[in-house]
């Protein structure tokens, strides 16, 4: 362990990777699976109610565990049970480790708790052949390159950041310590509800670089989709490989590296693979053991052997050993009876779309009808980037209630495949899962979701209102909603730019007319209240008529004029001409309470009222408002001119050396070309300050104060001087008092010391940079 | 086309026909603007005369002269005030105005007599400014014992700065100038306002931890619900002890009890169904000039564009009460009230930063009674064993004593993390009795199970009054924090 960590770079990496790897182990403990883990059974098993209906979740379990990758379906099953094979071994050799790998055969379910896959192997010899066999899997691409290594070095920090970030929590155990928000408040959390899946000792299990090549492209592995492909790049994937290892390990280990392939033993391997069934499911490169399927009855024959053979209790020589449940026996029992029985009918579309929804486990990230979606316990791990003030719509995934109504086919598939990512304000990326046949999944859906009295409808509308609508004018959808890559005005809710490649119009007139019926708790108001238009001048006020107006703007958008407010703004440049300009604002250098003066004469400060101190003085232009006076998100304003000079910190008075100074912002009052004398107070000093244009000429700015001493004259320490501290990098030119000097300090600010007559002082200088 | 909207619609075009019905009470009149003149209404309140003066969020200060004319034409605007950092509040004290600008309170007075501000002072600013766009200020109002109440919205997303002393605090400027952080757990408690006994509320927003708009009672030492806030209660001068480990997962009653400092409002306002995102209070100070509700609340809605009303009664000493529908059908956001010298409301609207029902997007507004009694639950009490309503107008014997004109069911809220909250723990209340009094103006409803903390739903449809006319909202939503003994 020390000799793996002195290898990192600093002390608090090590320590923070030697927490990641105490918490992993606490994560898994918690998590352990005590049989074969499908997410989809769980969920259904749970709602079950009835006989049926645990034969429903008996099929999944006939296709999730591979049953009928050997007891073959019949016709009228095929449809019920759709099969789900085991990895791509073609690579093993590169991927996984040795050791692992022998006590991962020897027995799947101890290396793994909640793998499907059955032990099979029958003895020492049996792994052993295996072993060998597996290590002649060699064969080599693109991906067989380590990932993420040459261009920089993995990052767990990182790493665990985006495994909890991206949706990997949706279904695997979170890390406990892990805190999605900084410096949280101690908040109880809820109870996770679902189990977890199984993410056990992966350090022993992959091979260095192996894992994080896995992750950058999943289906390629498992082309079954259960592990979804979430597009990291493969930087992302080695810093969540590195943070899932939990170790940084950089030397060659793989099982083709460490293992000295006896031919004798690999070919044995070679039969056994077919012999014991394993080719019956890891068939994606090898023929299906037609000798194993010759001796598996087939599926419809099993209703006489349910306590028999793979189901029995003990576990039967020859026959795979599963690890399962007393319920998953219960269920598998159950759907093997019904379908021997014969009676099974072919699968509705909607009972299609439920089985889609159960094998890929959509419900982790998604609610639909009744189902709640994510995980109380998990919610906590899905947030909005920036954590921007959109609400859950901003943390969760959409809703699929309606679904198949609510999409467009083609834009549906895209989403089902990868493409069309659309909210990029979600830390949760919606993956891919290779559903083999997508157009059939998204015709499943719109089935399932079709109402009867749902025609097709087409829009029919001119853009020119649907504009006046959209934009300020009208509804001002552009108030909250970006459009075609443009901010909105307000909060940055989805780009409404795809609208109408996306949505249905029939769904889209039902959105508009009542949110909250499609999206519960939504914040978008409803703009046509009661069905009634609000702007009666439009398409006379039609209501029907206004939101095909806006169907037909949004599918035009990219290519027609921006609605009216999202259009080039008004002048905001302040020019101050006649009388001192102020604004109050957020400024770089100045603070979140700056108060910045323009004066006639391209002479411009700005006093920061949170330090008490005039902190910019700069010549030229002024400063721009719009940031200030429209922009929601109120961005740190910085003068408009480079030509300036930043003060020294800390108050501009100062008592003996000054340290640890502070001054207090009293207020100001305007004089008659508007230009404000601050008033600020340190140490029992009252000072009245401003600036202006010097008489000296161009270029200089006068600065003048006027300091009451107000101590009592008990607090008064002669030999603490008072000083003006002027500037830095600056000419100055004392004013007043007559015959003063600036002199240089240690730190090389300029200083002026003041002369009190009866408790007042004036100081004044002009400076030049 | 047009069936297939009907039977979507059918509940919306209830509300939608009330804004011609409400209109017969209440007059509701635009008052110009000048042409680009952009006027988001951000602080409202009046000078001596009765003019009203209003802070708009671009940072200024405005007389309108002619507001009360019938002639709306001649309206004119003169400003008083410049250079501030989006008030949001405004409060005469005499020939002084104080309002809540992003980083501090502020005293401005016209000292040369010009009528135009001179002096801009500083009261108050010793709490955190993150740079946030939602660190926003609010206030001020005063209270009784003449302090002024200002709120301060926590921070949502990116913070430049690390500075969130204070934020989600109430806090007072004490007469004698001291400023005193009070209660905490607001989320964005975007409006203020004292009743006539001079007890000071706010409401606050659907969003995370708090979840469904509220009306509270601000306190020294409450705590309203939201999270960030406690951070501040590590800082010198906190009423507050921290509390430790929230609760998940639980109601807001359960919540309440588990939690020391929480104190749960005086109204819920449940969403959609009682506005989306509470803003101003106002007391109906005109005696009568504005109607039949003299002495309760008025509360602002920004979402919906609409005005709820707000009757609070007091149980063991703690203000509880319920709400109504009043007003819908302003252009814009309502976000800033006050009453003006004859009973006349003004309505400050600014939507910027989200959306609103309505035509514009910021606008000043006036709404007056029509001097036509409505047909309102005007009072709703709470009963040991019910309910007392003191209706505006006489009932309908028959419908009124009718149980099936009264629909009574109970919910409450989650509290946690999450964005708003939906009903849960919903219940329907038999209706065990109702007895009118002799005035017939009063009913008096029996029904079993009330339940203390939860809201409490009465649906009136089928009331009627002597003239056979409905009730012009036929919903009450009372927050029975407390039975009553008696």
């Amino acid at each position: 362990m020390l000799s793996r960590l002195s290898a990192l770079r600093s002390p608090r990496v090590a320590l923070f990777l030697l927490s990641a790897m105490l918490s992993i182990e606490v994560a898994f403990a918690e998590d352990r699976h005590e049989h074969a883990f499908v997410a989809g059974f769980e969920r259904l098993v749970r709602e079950a109610k009835n006989d049926s209906a645990l034969a429903d979740a008996g099929e999944l379990l006939l296709g999730e565990l591979g049953c009928v990758a050997c007891h073959l379906p019949n016709d009228e099953v095929v449809g019920r049970v759709e099969e789900k094979r085991g990895p791509r071994l073609r690579d093993t050799a590169y991927r996984v480790r040795e050791g692992w790998l022998r006590r991962y055969l020897s027995d799947p379910h101890a290396a793994k708790p909640g793998t499907t896959m059955p032990k099979l192997a029958r003895s020492k010899e049996d792994v052993e052949a295996l072993v060998h066999f597996l290590a002649t899997k060699t064969w080599k691409d693109r991906l067989a390159e380590p990932v993420g290594e040459s261009e920089r070095k993995p990052d767990a920090a990182r790493g665990r950041e985006l495994f909890h970030r991206v949706g990997c929590v949706a279904c695997h155990a979170p890390d406990p310590s892990y805190e999605p928000v900084a410096d949280a408040v101690d908040v109880e959390r809820e109870a996770i509800e679902t189990k977890s899946a199984p993410l056990v000792a992966l350090g022993e299990k992959y091979a260095a670089g192996s894992l994080a090549r896995f992750l950058t492209e999943p289906l390629i592995t498992r082309p079954h989709g259960r592990m979804a492909d979430f597009e990291l790049s493969s930087e992302e994937a080695a810093d969540i490989a590195v943070f899932l290892r939990g170790i940084e390990r950089v030397e060659e280990s793989s099982l083709a590296k460490t293992l000295r392939v006896y031919p004798a033993l690999a070919k044995r391997g070679a039969a056994l693979y077919h012999e014991l069934g394993c080719s019956a499911c890891h068939h994606n490169e090898d023929a299906p053991p037609a000798k194993v399927l010759a001796r598996s009855p087939k599926l419809a024959a099993l209703g006489t052997s349910l306590e028999s053979g793979c189901l029995s209790r003990e576990g039967v020589a020859n026959s795979p050993h599963y690890t399962l449940s007393t319920k998953q026996v219960d269920a598998l029992r159950a759907a093997i009876r019904r379908i021997a029985s014969g009676q099974v009918s072919s699968l509705s579309a909607a009972e299609r779309a439920d089985r889609t929804l159960a094998r890929f486990n959509c419900y982790a990230c998604h609610a639909r009808g009744a189902h709640e979606g994510v995980d109380p316990g998990r919610r906590l791990y899905f947030r909005a980037v920036d954590e921007v003030d959109m609400g859950d719509e901003g943390r969760f995934p959409p809703t699929l209630t309606e679904i198949g109504r609510k999409l467009k086919p083609a834009w549906f598939e895209g989403v089902l495949d990868g493409r069309n990512e659309l909210r990029p304000y979600l830390w949760t990326r919606m993956p891919r899962f290779d559903f083999h046949d997508t157009a059939k999944v998204v015709a499943d859906f719109r089935e399932a979701d079709r109402k009867s009295s749902d025609k097709p409808y087409e829009v029919i509308g001119r853009n020119r209102y649907g504009r006046a609508l959209v934009g300020m004018d009208g509804v001002r959808c552009i108030q909250c909603h970006d459009l075609a890559g443009r901010k909105s005005l307000g909060i940055r809710a989805l780009d409404l730019a795809s609208t109408a490649e996306r949505l249905d119009p029939l769904w889209y007139r039902e959105f508009l007319l009542d949110p909250a019926s499609k999206r519960p708790g939504s914040r978008m108001p409803a703009m046509w209240p009661g069905g009634d238009s609000l702007f009666p001048k439009i398409l006379g006020g039609d209501t029907s008529k206004q939101l095909d107006a806006t169907y037909i703007y949004l599918m035009e958008s990219e290519h027609t004029r921006l609605p009216v407010g999202m259009e080039k703004k008004d002048e905001y440049e302040l020019r101050p001409e006649d009388r001192a300009i102020v604004l109050r604002t957020f400024m770089k250098d100045a603070g979140a309470r700056a108060i910045a003066v323009g004066l006639p004469g391209g002479v411009n400060g700005a006093f920061d009222a949170g330090s008490g101190r005039l902190a910019l003085l700069w010549r030229g232009r002024f400063l721009d408002a719009e940031g200030t006076w429209d922009d929601r998100f109120a961005p740190f304003e910085e003068p408009l001119s480079k030509d300036v000079l930043e003060l020294p910190s800390g108050p501009a008075i100062r008592v003996g050396d000054g340290s640890k100074a502070a001054s207090k912002y009293r207020g100001y009052r305007l004089d008659e070309g508007g230009a404000p004398i601050f008033h600020w107070e340190t140490r029992g000093l009252v000072v009245e300050e401003r600036f202006g244009v010097s008489p000296r000429g161009e270029g200089w700015i006068r600065r003048r104060l006027d300091v009451r001493d107000v101590r009592p004259p008990g607090e008064i320490d002669a030999s603490r001087s008072i000083s003006f501290l002027a500037a830095r990098g600056a000419k100055v030119v004392v004013v007043s008092p007559e015959r003063g000097e600036a002199e240089k300090t240690k730190s090389g600010d300029l200083r002026v010391p003041l002369r009190f007559e009866k408790g007042v002082a004036r100081v004044e200088v002009d400076l030049s940079w | 086309m047009v069936i297939r909207f009907a039977r979507l619609s059918m509940l919306l075009v209830l509300a939608g026909a009330l804004t011609a019905d409400e209109d017969e009470f209440y007059r509701l009149e635009s008052i110009p603007l000048p042409e680009g003149f952009i006027f988001e209404v951000s602080g409202l309140d009046t000078l001596a005369d009765g003019r009203p003066i209003a802070a708009i969020r671009k940072g200024e200060v405005w007389v309108v002269d002619g507001a009360y004319g019938d002639d709306l034409s001649k309206v004119r605007y003169t400003k008083f005030a410049e250079a501030l950092h989006e008030p949001l509040g405004l409060l005469r004290s005499g020939e002084s105005f104080y309002l809540a600008q992003r980083g501090e309170v502020t005293r401005l007075r016209d000292t040369n007599g010009d009528g135009v501000a001179d002096e801009y002072w500083n009261v108050a600013s010793d709490f955190g400014l993150t740079g946030n766009y939602h660190g926003y200020a609010y206030g001020p109002k005063r209270d009784r014992h003449g302090n002024l109440w200002i709120t301060l919205n926590i921070p949502i997303g990116k913070k430049p700065l690390a500075d969130e002393r204070w934020r989600g605090w109430g806090a007072v400027v004490t007469p004698e100038g001291k400023f005193e952080p009070m209660c905490a757990g607001m989320r964005s408690p975007s409006g203020l306002g004292g009743n006539l006994e001079g007890d000071v509320f706010y409401t606050d927003q659907q969003g995370n931890w708090i979840p469904t708009c509220t009306l509270s009672h601000l306190r020294r030492g409450a705590f309203y619900g939201h999270a960030d806030s406690l951070r501040s209660c590590k800082l010198e001068g906190s009423p507050i002890p921290h509390p430790g480990k929230l609760p998940a997962g639980k109601t807001v009653v359960e919540a309440a009890r588990l939690i020391d400092a929480y104190q749960l409002p005086a109204v819920w306002f449940p969403y959609r169904k009682a506005g989306m995102s509470a803003t101003d209070v106002v007391c109906d100070t005109t005696r009568g000039a504005f109607g039949p509700f003299a002495g309760q609340l008025f509360v602002g809605d920004f979402t919906t564009s609409s005005i709820l009303r707000v009757f609070l009664e007091k149980v063991d000493g703690e203000y509880q009460g319920a709400c109504f529908r009043f007003r819908e059908g302003f252009q814009s956001a309502v976000f800033r009230m006050t009453f003006g010298k004859d009973g006349t409301l003004f309505v400050g609207e600014t939507n910027r930063g989200w959306n609103s029902l309505g035509t514009k997007s910021y606008g000043f507004e006036r709404l007056r009674f029509r001097r036509k009694m409505p047909f309102e639950v005007k009072e709703m009490r709470a009963r040991p064993d019910g309910f007392e309503l003191e209706l505006t107008k006489t009932v309908d014997g028959e419908t009124a004593s009718n149980r099936d004109s009264y629909k009574l069911s109970s919910y409450t809220y989650k509290y946690h993390a999450t964005y708003g909250s939906p009903e849960i723990d919903r219940k329907q209340h038999q209706l065990l009795s109702v007895d009118i009094d002799d005035s017939g103006k009063v009913v008096r409803i029996v029904t079993e199970g009330l339940r203390a903390g939860y809201v409490h739903e009465l649906e009136l449809p089928g009331l009627r009054d002597r003239d056979g006319e409905p009730l012009l909202h036929d919903s009450a939503y009372y927050t029975l924090n407390r039975i009553p003994d008696a």
